[in-house]
């Protein structure tokens, strides 16, 4: 699914209190090299972020475009631009991916910090649906694309040491908190683990209207809360000296704060960087709901799960131009796995293991857990920051799907798989 | 009665239509025409409607392959484009169709079983291994055609109710009811399957 998602890196707003008057490389082109370039194909990244210097991917492998254009009203399939009550129908339904982070900007991110998000992708954005997905990427190629994307550092220190070169004056940090909430920063942005974080009224300020136009001041505001980082990681993503600059002069989707000049940026990027932090809560992975006693028919478990989510990715080349989505085609970097759960039938012809024999998802592994429901359960492991090993986490970029839905799954197979 | 075939068809996609139909695979399925009718096509057959499914197959609407009219040439290996690679699917129905419901004579099997054999050359899917084992059972060849079988039953790729319908009239005891019983589980239409043996 399908599509699919995804949100690599970027966005927000940070800095630690460097003056202001350091030029950043925010400014600075983001040039790829043609060895880097070849791992942004292999990793099909222009499937959901604009990278400079790369052809965005065709609409119809692009994770996002149809939705974009079906919002912006031009949308059309071969035959002609479809009628406008069918585009307003379709606008309805359309929750999320919608907005993907640009990689224009990431080159003020820390470089070790885009190759562990590479390695070991985890939700920045909360208000993002779509995630970065798992890639199966190598150490070095994460190393390599993050050398790309930040190709200059001010610094680099780890993750773990303290960002900030010098320790900012209390009364500077005092005014950041103070103009964080003069500035109402917490409608767009979380900041989990600081005393400002205000879960309530950040959803309150999500902007719902299906029906916002693309370019609308609307649009441009829910795009900015969609992608608006959580502030926790703004310490450790971002260098050292571009957290200020960003505030002050922000790009992509964070809008120019009216008012924020050098000064109020320092003291916010002061307050971003050192206020102090409550630990980090992991939610236990959830347990799995027994199965049904009831029937369950492929028609539910297939309007329910596999049409709803699953088939954006693993469909079949006839019903999407040669192209039955990264899940069944390849993509991201992914071999083809010829899993098509658009029918009946393509689910039972199951899937290509990695010597290329076709294998049943329906399987039991050797804890008796069928191999579909271990990889719907895996992305809920991996929602809280860990992984499975062998089983990737499905759907891929996306959060995990309910309990009731992989009960349904499950329960459907252990009845035999009912038509 | 095309115009019959036609309504039935758009009533059938109506009730297959994705709930989340605003994706390209969703819309592709629901507008385009091509898809839409290979859509139905394979619902119908579902149903065991194959004098219908038959008549949603167009003769020579899509495609250069020409493959619609029964030939005993093998079908190309690259398809050309898009066009073909719908006609290949209604090519594929349209022989299943014939295979089950056509009543074909001892040369249209051997044909049926020499198509399958060459679709099963080019994309070694449990669909077209299934579908040759039952021309092979019509040919007599139960040995070949069991194994086969057998193959995808092992490895839980049976891609169809019919599948489990043929291996249970090819075998007896445990296997035999086992094929009976899930055939009846996963056949929307459950007259296809043969009874399951009774256990003494």
């Amino acid at each position: 699914m399908r599509w699919l998602a995804i949100a690599l890196l970027i966005a927000a707003c940070d800095r630690p209190p460097s003056p202001p008057s350091v030029a950043p490389p925010v400014d600075a082109p983001l040039t790829i090299s043609s060895s880097a370039r070849t791992l942004v194909e292999k990793f099909e990244c222009t499937r959901c972020h604009d990278v400079p210097g790369v052809e965005p991917a065709v609409r119809d492998k692009h994770c996002f475009r149809c939705h974009q254009q079906i919002h912006a009203g031009t949308f059309a399939l071969d035959q002609g631009p479809l009628e406008p009550a069918t585009l307003d129908r379709w606008r309805g339904h359309i929750q999320s991916m919608r907005s993907a982070p640009s990689l224009v900007a990431a080159t003020r991110l820390r470089r070790a910090w885009v190759t562990q998000f590479l390695l070991h992708p985890h939700d920045v954005r909360p208000g993002s649906i779509a995630q970065m997905p798992r890639l199966a990427i190598t150490d070095a190629e994460a190393a390599q694309l993050a050398a790309a994307l930040v190709p200059i550092e001010t610094s680099e220190p780890s993750p773990d040491e303290a960002p900030a070169t010098s320790e900012p004056a209390p009364d500077e940090v005092a005014r950041g908190e103070a103009l964080f909430r003069q500035l109402a920063c917490g409608r767009c942005h979380r900041f989990t683990g600081a005393s400002v974080d205000d879960p309530a009224r950040h959803a309150a300020a999500r902007l719902t209207d299906p029906q916002r136009r693309v370019g609308s001041e609307v649009e441009q505001q829910a795009i900015a809360w969609t992608l608006a980082p959580d502030l926790r990681f703004a310490r450790e993503r971002v260098q050292p000296g571009q957290l200020a600059a960003w505030i002050e002069r922000p790009g992509g989707a964070m809008p120019v704060i009216a008012g924020v000049g050098p000064r109020e940026a320092a003291a916010l990027a002061a307050y971003i960087a050192t206020t102090p932090l409550a630990p980090a809560t992991k939610p236990p992975v959830p347990t799995r709901l027994p199965v049904l006693e009831r029937e369950v028919t492929y028609a539910e478990v297939s309007t329910k799960v596999f049409r709803e989510v699953c088939w954006h990715c693993h469909a079949v080349p006839d019903f999407a131009r040669g192209d039955g989505g990264p899940g069944n085609s390849g993509g991201f970097g992914f071999r083809p796995r010829g899993l098509d759960l658009s029918s009946f039938t393509g689910l039972a012809e199951g899937s290509f293991d990695d010597t290329g024999e076709r294998r049943s998802i329906f399987a039991k592994l050797p804890d008796g857990t069928p191999r579909v429901v271990a990889h719907l359960m895996a992305r809920h492991v991996e929602a809280v920051g860990g992984s499975v090993d062998g089983i990737r986490g499905m759907p891929l970029g996306l959060p995990p799907l309910s309990l009731a839905q992989i009960q349904l799954v499950e329960s459907w197979v252990a009845q035999g798989r009912p038509q | 009665m095309r115009t019959l075939a036609a309504v039935f068809g758009a009533l059938l996609i109506t009730s297959l239509s994705p709930r989340a139909e605003a994706c390209i695979n969703a819309v592709e399925v629901t507008r385009h025409e091509a898809l839409a009718r290979i859509f139905a096509v394979d619902a119908a057959m579902h149903l065991e409607q194959y004098w219908f499914a038959n008549l949603m197959i167009p003769v020579g609407k899509y495609g250069n392959v020409g493959f619609l009219a029964i030939t005993d040439e093998p079908p190309p290996r690259e398809l050309r484009d898009e066009s073909d690679l719908f006609e290949m699917r209604l090519v594929d129905a349209q022989r299943v169709i014939e295979m089950r419901w056509g009543e074909p004579d001892e040369a249209d099997v051997i044909r049926l079983e020499r198509y399958f054999g060459w679709r099963l050359e080019s994309d070694a899917s449990p669909r077209f291994t299934a579908w040759r084992a039952e021309a092979l059972v019509l040919l007599g060849s139960t040995d070949a055609a069991r194994e086969l079988l057998r193959g995808l039953e092992s490895r839980d790729l049976m891609p169809e109710a019919h599948a489990y319908a043929t291996l249970a009239t090819l075998t007896t005891g445990a296997e035999q009811r086992r094929a009976a019983q899930t055939c009846r589980v996963r056949a929307l239409v459950k007259t296809i399957c043969p009874p399951a043996p009774t256990t003494i």
